[in-house]
């Protein structure tokens, strides 16, 4: 029992994970990557994010057992990510406000990471829930970065 | 199987909609939330700026381009004294924690004041943590570890972070493997890494600029007993690694890994298999495989010898009856080749551990006149009280150490003889008349009283639950881990130290061991707990006799020692203060409140052409000590003053002096002993508890006392403020309601053991109401 209870807490955090923090981070928007936004900024970290969110795609959906390669996989792709974005130079406060929260988004999975290297999965839980409350995918939008608040579908 | 798909489907399914709603959605409103509350946040108090300042990690990520890179030390690299850089835990190889720096000397220290205080170790305020860690510096960063093994890199000059590494252990069931409380005692650093060995038995590179995790390996099993506190040493691209869990029926090892790879070299077992040297020294009963000698503490090495030193824990469990012999290599000096970790010499300091008489102090390298030579010596300071200094080519003594007749008991397989060193004893080897008397205030409700025995070193335990032998030192004196030092320009050595005692009933048959249990061997074991006199010591090495000893009073000695070149000797103390003894004659030269226990040793460098002294003031389990998240480097040029309650304020978070003063400064005196019963009803203040233990089936305190008395007041000491393991009760938040109380003696967790079969549901309400309402609430 304890055992089914983790199983599900833990994809539950993976779905959130692959979900939310990913491709921006959970905004609502569509699956277009043409992109919104008029100034560079947004041209390049739509491009960033339509790479990262591919690339994040591609990892599919994990069994328990490939969790912390999951999440590495995962940190590599969003520290990547964020260091694009930032070299930018936003210039508008909604720009800005996404690049910080992207920053911001980069320690806690890297901490997710360690969580789950350390087989502490509540910890893991924990910090997914830090995550989502970035609220990435809005500031993605408020900035018109629609491919940054694109979620992308895990290929199978 | 089908369990699984249910639940990706049902839960991608809610998280897609929560997204999608553009919502946050709460998991858990978990035990862990108000943990992280502040994550990646720092607080620094900087000279000329006493106020708080927040930096975040992305702004201290910036600060990280300029961290630089640790090359791959070479041997003479790690083997200089240190100076302007303090590069391994020790030191040096030699582990002497002697600076050649001496702008701050005898004449000048009383102007030393804090540069700045930056707070670290949100994670490791619990009482079951301890902050034990010696910080690194090199070239303008620290690097410096917390008791949840977090760790931290820090500018020197300023306080700002540059970046921490949390990894988010598990608490259970890691903390019931874990004795005696969570800690970290430093890391190492070298090849633009920082190696950090893990309480669940990892041991883990940090990329240097980073800290994000570049290798991790499994090198012990942590549920099985195992743990890791030491700090590991960086030698020649090898990673050397300890492992604790003596008290857990472990095999110690020692493990080498290849520092660029994390790859295991080679592990060396410190309790032999009856094929290796010293396998005949234990029965053909497999006992070896539980044997204890686990390394509490990081190694020494000789490059020009090549040979590498350390020191092993008790035998296991400490009851001896089911491991006739001489128990090799337990309770021993062990030296190895540094290369391939084959076995050179071993020296026994204890035949046949029956007292629990480890060595977890580091082993150090002395080089000067001894005995009427010019040495080279390696020594360690024992919890039997005395110093065992060996030639380090030998293993021979350098001052005597015959072999001397002991009482025996063939019941327990004493072993005729033991060493006693002829060198003074830096704690008494008879319990003290203060260690009987704490020892009788905690069987004082015992039923029936047992007597309590004073008794000298190497006294047999006792088979007699009314008669206890109460032995010197133990588990509760001599020098535990912290570390000694010794100064080579005056050829003086230095060892913090405290006179407590312990004993315990040998039972009628051994316990049997459960993996991931304690396999001490006996449910009866009295002590006099850490707060009994503590003593700092200084050895004359050229003649091995005392030079001076400073004792305080009700105070056990517990952070270690670091002298330098300008003639002092630095040491922390219990009640938060931070004092510079004169070495020559231990005179008190300036004293600093860090605003929380300062369990500690320091570490002294060079920054922006200054000296500087750090010390990480967090509090210690064990001693019972006030718990803080204060990091402090001190100069010359400083002008931050002493922690007073607002700057050491943190929630969640006690400091020294809080517990018997509302204000800083003076408060400790009375935080172990005497704080009044009323503040311990004033810190309960805003709890819902009190009232709750009068309500409902009406448990009985004062049969309550009588069930801590025997079950917990070994950990907790006699009064429930603290004691040998277990926390000051009166700091621990389930402890102020009755519900939480027998919560937490029903479950256990975070160190402590579930009494739930142990103790019935009547003596759990007992002893929770005892605890409420007389250690809490002060009645």
């Amino acid at each position: 029992m304890k055992r089914r209870v983790r199983s599900i807490s833990l994809l539950f955090v993976l779905a959130t994970v692959g979900l939310v923090a990913i491709a921006g981070c959970g905004g609502g928007g569509s699956s277009s990557s043409s992109g919104g936004g008029s100034s560079s900024f947004a041209s390049g970290a739509n491009a960033a994010c339509t790479s990262a969110n591919k690339q994040i795609a591609a990892l599919g959906t994990p069994e328990q057992d490939e969790v912390l390669s999951y999440l590495e996989s995962t940190e590599g792709v969003i520290e990547k990510l964020h260091k694009e974005v930032a070299a930018l130079d936003p210039s508008g406060a909604a720009e800005t406000a996404y690049a910080e929260g992207l920053a911001t988004a980069v320690p806690i999975l890297t901490d997710m990471t360690n969580a789950a290297r350390n087989e502490n999965f509540d910890a893991v839980r924990e910090l997914s829930d830090e995550l989502i409350q970035i609220h990435l995918g809005e500031l993605a939008e408020k900035a018109e970065l629609t491919a940054c608040a694109e979620v992308p579908t895990a290929e199978s | 199987m089908k369990e699984k798909d249910l639940g990706l489907k049902f839960w991608a399914a809610v998280a897609v909609s929560a997204i999608g709603m553009g919502v946050a959605i709460a998991f858990v409103a978990g035990f862990f939330l108000g943990h992280f509350t502040g994550h990646h946040t720092t607080t620094t108090v900087v000279a000329g700026a006493p106020a708080a300042e927040e930096a975040t990690l992305e702004e201290t990520e910036t600060a990280a381009n300029g961290i630089k890179l640790a090359p791959e030390f070479t041997s003479d690299e790690l083997n200089a004294e240190a100076g302007d850089n303090w590069i391994t835990n020790g030191g040096s190889l030699t582990n002497d924690r002697y600076s050649s720096l001496d702008e701050i000397n005898t004449e000048n220290v009383k102007e030393l004041k804090g540069d700045w205080m930056t707070k670290i170790g949100q994670n490791a305020t619990a009482a079951k943590f301890s902050a034990e860690g010696t910080a690194l510096e090199y070239e303008g960063t620290i690097y410096i570890s917390d008791g949840a093994d977090d760790v931290y890199a820090i500018e020197a000059a300023t306080g700002h972070r540059l970046w921490t590494y949390e990894p988010h252990l598990p608490p259970d069931p890691l903390g019931e493997v874990v004795c005696c409380g969570w800690d970290n005692r430093g890391v190492a650093i070298g090849d633009g890494m920082v190696f950090v060995s893990q309480l669940n038995g990892a041991q883990v590179a940090l990329d240097q600029e980073s800290g994000k995790v570049k290798w991790s390996t499994p090198v012990v099993k942590p549920k099985s007993g195992f743990s890791i506190t030491s700090a590991p040493l960086y030698y020649n691209g090898r990673v050397y690694v300890g492992g604790s869990g003596g008290e857990y029926g472990v095999r110690g090892r020692l493990t080498a890994l290849d520092a660029k790879t994390g790859k295991v070299d080679w592990r060396f077992y410190t309790t032999p298999s009856p094929s290796e040297t010293g396998g005949d020294t234990w029965p053909n009963n497999g006992s070896y495989k539980t044997g204890g000698a686990s390394l509490w503490n990081t190694p020494t090495v000789d490059p020009k010898l090549g040979m590498l030193y350390f020191s092993t824990s008790n035998a296991s469990p400490w009851v001896g009856n089911a491991r006739k012999g001489e128990n090799l290599f337990t309770a021993s000096i062990v030296a190895l080749d540094a290369e391939t970790g084959e076995y050179k010499w071993h020296y026994q300091q204890v035949h046949h551990d029956l007292w629990d008489f480890d060595s977890p102090s580091p082993t150090v390298l002395f080089n000067g006149e001894m005995n009427g030579e010019m040495r080279e010596g390696v020594g360690e300071p024992s919890k039997t009280g005395w110093v065992y200094l060996l030639d380090r080519k030998t293993g021979k003594p350098i001052y005597p150490i015959p072999e001397v007749k002991v009482p025996q008991d063939p019941s327990q397989n004493t072993w005729p003889t033991q060493p006693e060193p002829t060198m003074e004893p830096f704690s008494p080897i008879e319990a003290t008349p203060e260690a009987v008397e704490k020892t009788e205030e905690a069987v004082s409700g015992d039923k029936p009283k047992p007597k309590i025995v004073g008794s000298k070193i190497f006294t047999p335990m006792s088979s007699d639950p009314t008669s206890i032998n109460l032995v010197a030192n133990s588990a509760s004196g001599g020098d535990n881990w912290p570390p000694s030092s010794f100064d080579p320009e005056k050829d003086m050595y230095f060892v913090c130290s405290q006179a407590g005692a312990l004993g315990l009933v040998v039972p009628p048959k051994p316990q049997k061991l459960v993996a991931g249990q304690s396999f001490i061997g006996s449910d009866t074991v009295v002590s006099s707990g850490f707060n009994t006199t503590g003593f700092l010591t200084a050895y004359d090495m050229k003649t091995g006799k005392i030079a001076w000893q400073n004792e305080f009073e009700g105070e056990s000695c517990y952070s270690g020692a670091v002298t330098t070149a300008g003639g002092l000797v630095f040491v922390g103390h219990n009640n938060g203060d931070f004092v510079a003894y004169n070495a020559e004659n231990g005179e008190e030269l300036w004293s600093f409140q860090t605003g929380a226990g300062a369990n500690t040793t320091a570490t002294v460098f060079e920054d922006e052409g200054e000296e500087k002294v750090a010390i990480y003031a967090g509090g210690n389990s064990l001693a019972a000590t006030s718990h803080g998240e204060n990091f402090w480097v001190f100069s010359l040029n400083g002008t931050v003053e002493p922690a007073k309650g607002e700057e050491a304020e943190a929630e969640g978070t006690t400091h020294a002096g809080e517990e018997s003063a509302e204000e800083g400064g003076e408060e400790a005196e009375g935080a172990e002993e005497g704080a009044e019963p009323e503040e311990g009803g004033e810190e309960a203040e805003g709890e819902e508890g009190g009232e709750e233990a009068a309500a409902g089936a009406a448990p009985n305190a004062e049969e309550g006392k009588e069930v801590f008395a025997e079950n917990c007041s070994t950990c907790h000491g006699a009064t429930g403020h603290g004691g040998n393991g277990g926390p000051d009760l009166r700091t621990m938040p389930l402890a102020k309601t009755q519900e939480g109380a027998e919560q937490q003696v029903t479950n256990g967790g975070g160190g402590m053991p579930p009494f739930k079969g142990v103790l019935s549901e009547e003596e759990i309400s007992n002893v929770a109401a005892y605890v409420v309402e007389d250690i809490v609430g002060g009645k």
